[in-house]
């Protein structure tokens, strides 16, 4: 940005009009360099220097030249008196003297501002650790819950769903949450959404008693879910029984206890493979009687994910 | 960076003269001085030659003090020129580059509208009367770059400003330079 084309060849124009030369690394003598600061001058100013002239604006042109050399004189006189005086060898170097590349300050207030930097880096990623923190607490529950119910629908399941269901928690809650977010959703949907239409979402809620805020708006959601349409919750009942593998199971399914489901799964291997189809469309349906809820539910773990992977990058 | 015009000389001669070698202390006035004379045209206009003389009785007096390279050279000794330069302003109270000079650099007839076309048409008084009716910092910045030859850092050093605001002033200032020159042979 800088350096555009234009922005080059002005600054060299300037730089040999201002200067009377334009590089003295580019082999311009550093006596031309010396006198030529006015570039109009410079002819003369040597004739100048090599005879008297006899013409009168010469003379002024000369005179020019003559001022140049007195100042060069009167610096060099100067020079002589300060070194004479001893004043190169017993001076002290202040600090506005050192120039030299590891001395030189790059520029003032440099280490002030390192300092404030390095402070409001390290507040940020403190809250970014802090915000994080927080959010697994959040993020991890739902993924450790939803696994069994994903083992109840285990043949529905796509592959990194079922690659989760073997794991156990402790190991996912060191690994980043995000491999739990995309396979989690369908199958704590469909679930959640099937017993909050059966009014089992808040108790499950309740029992579970995680006390965070999300769980608070769960409850809200399925009692209002529960209260606006009671005929879904019927049909939501038999789907959620289906689902369960029985309607026994539905409270256990909907406790999410892990064990029985397994349990279940081994002993009865049929009634998870009737529940392939239908969950998704109980889900369909469910979803609009608790619809409020899920939706916010989605959009809160959405908006937590882009947090945490914001703030890991 | 601007120019490589720190000659590789500039840095023995200085070394030289500091072991007290006269010549070689000539030598590097000769090499900065033109730079330095510049600098104060912008600055303190006809005044520059006794400025850039007050400049040099006192880098004569301190060069023992200094410690550095060529480049570090051209810093310490525009810093110096600067300060007697800011002095004679204090003194004069009001910058010397007085408008009418800036005027006449519009009436010439431009030789084309490229900006540096236009700007080899002016003399030297003239452009630096135009680099000294840029904002003053956007003219020293220039000033410093183009006419002294120091590169951002050590212009920022000078000037005692972050490299940034010293690189953009000058950015600016050239770009400034640059419309106006075109503008008037576009116009003329």
């Amino acid at each position: 940005m800088p350096d555009e084309p234009w922005d080059r060849a002005l600054e060299e124009a300037l730089r040999e009009l201002l200067s009377g030369s334009p590089d003295t690394a580019d082999g311009a003598p550093a006596k031309d360099a010396a006198n030529g600061a006015d570039t109009r001058f410079r002819p003369a100013r040597e004739a100048a220097e090599r005879e008297v002239p006899a013409r009168a604006d010469a003379e002024g042109r000369a005179s020019g030249a003559l001022a140049r050399r007195a100042a060069e004189e009167g610096a060099r006189a100067a020079f002589r008196a300060a070194r004479d005086a001893g004043l190169h060898t017993s001076v002290p170097t202040r600090r506005r003297d050192d120039w030299s590349p590891a001395a030189a300050p790059r520029c003032p207030g440099s280490a002030l501002r390192a300092v404030v930097a390095g402070l409001l880096a390290s507040l940020t990623l403190g809250g970014v650790a802090l915000a994080t923190g927080g959010l697994s607490a959040g993020f991890l529950d739902p993924p450790a819950a939803p696994r069994p119910a994903d083992s109840a629908t285990h043949e529905r399941a796509s592959g990194p769903a079922g690659t989760e269901t073997g794991r156990p928690g402790p190991s996912d809650l060191a690994t980043p949450f995000r491999p739990d977010r995309h396979p989690v959703p369908p199958p704590a949907e469909n679930r959640e959404a099937l017993c909050h239409a059966v009014g089992l979402g808040r108790e499950k809620n309740g029992q579970r008693g995680q006390g965070d805020d999300k769980a608070d708006r769960d409850g809200a959601g399925s009692t209002q879910a529960k209260g606006q349409d009671e005929t879904l919750e019927s049909t939501a009942w038999r789907r959620l029984a289906t689902a369960a593998g029985g309607e026994e199971r539905v409270a256990a399914y909907c406790h999410r206890e892990p064990r029985p489901h397994r349990a279940v799964d081994a002993a009865d291997p049929p009634a998870p493979a009737n529940s392939v189809g239908k969950p998704k469309k109980a889900s369909g349906k469910a979803s609009k009687g608790a619809g409020g809820e899920n939706g916010n539910r989605g959009g809160s773990g959405n908006g937590g994910a882009k947090h945490s992977s914001g703030g890991a990058s | 960076m601007p120019p490589a015009a720190h000659g590789p000389d500039l840095g023995s001669a200085v070394e030289r003269a500091q072991r007290g070698d006269e010549e070689a202390f000539a030598e590097a006035y000769r090499i900065v001085h033109p730079g330095l004379l510049g600098y104060l045209r912008g600055m303190v206009g006809e005044d520059a030659e006794d400025v850039a003389s007050e400049a040099w009785l006192e880098i004569a007096r301190d060069l023992g003090r200094f410690r550095g390279d060529a480049a570090g050279f051209r810093g310490w000794t525009a810093t110096i020129a600067r300060h007697r330069a800011l002095d004679h302003l204090r003194r004069a109270r009001s910058r010397p580059r007085a408008t009418a000079l800036e005027q006449d650099v519009w009436e010439l007839p431009a030789p084309g509208d490229v900006a540096v076309e236009a700007l080899d048409a002016l003399s030297t008084e003239r452009a630096l009367a135009l680099i000294a009716g840029l904002p003053p910092d956007q003219a020293e910045a220039v000033l410093l770059r183009v006419v002294v030859g120091l590169d951002g850092a050590t212009s920022a050093r000078v000037l005692g400003k972050r490299p940034g605001a010293v690189r953009s002033a000058a950015h600016r200032g050239l770009k400034r330079l640059a419309r106006q020159l075109k503008g008037k042979g576009k116009g003329r």
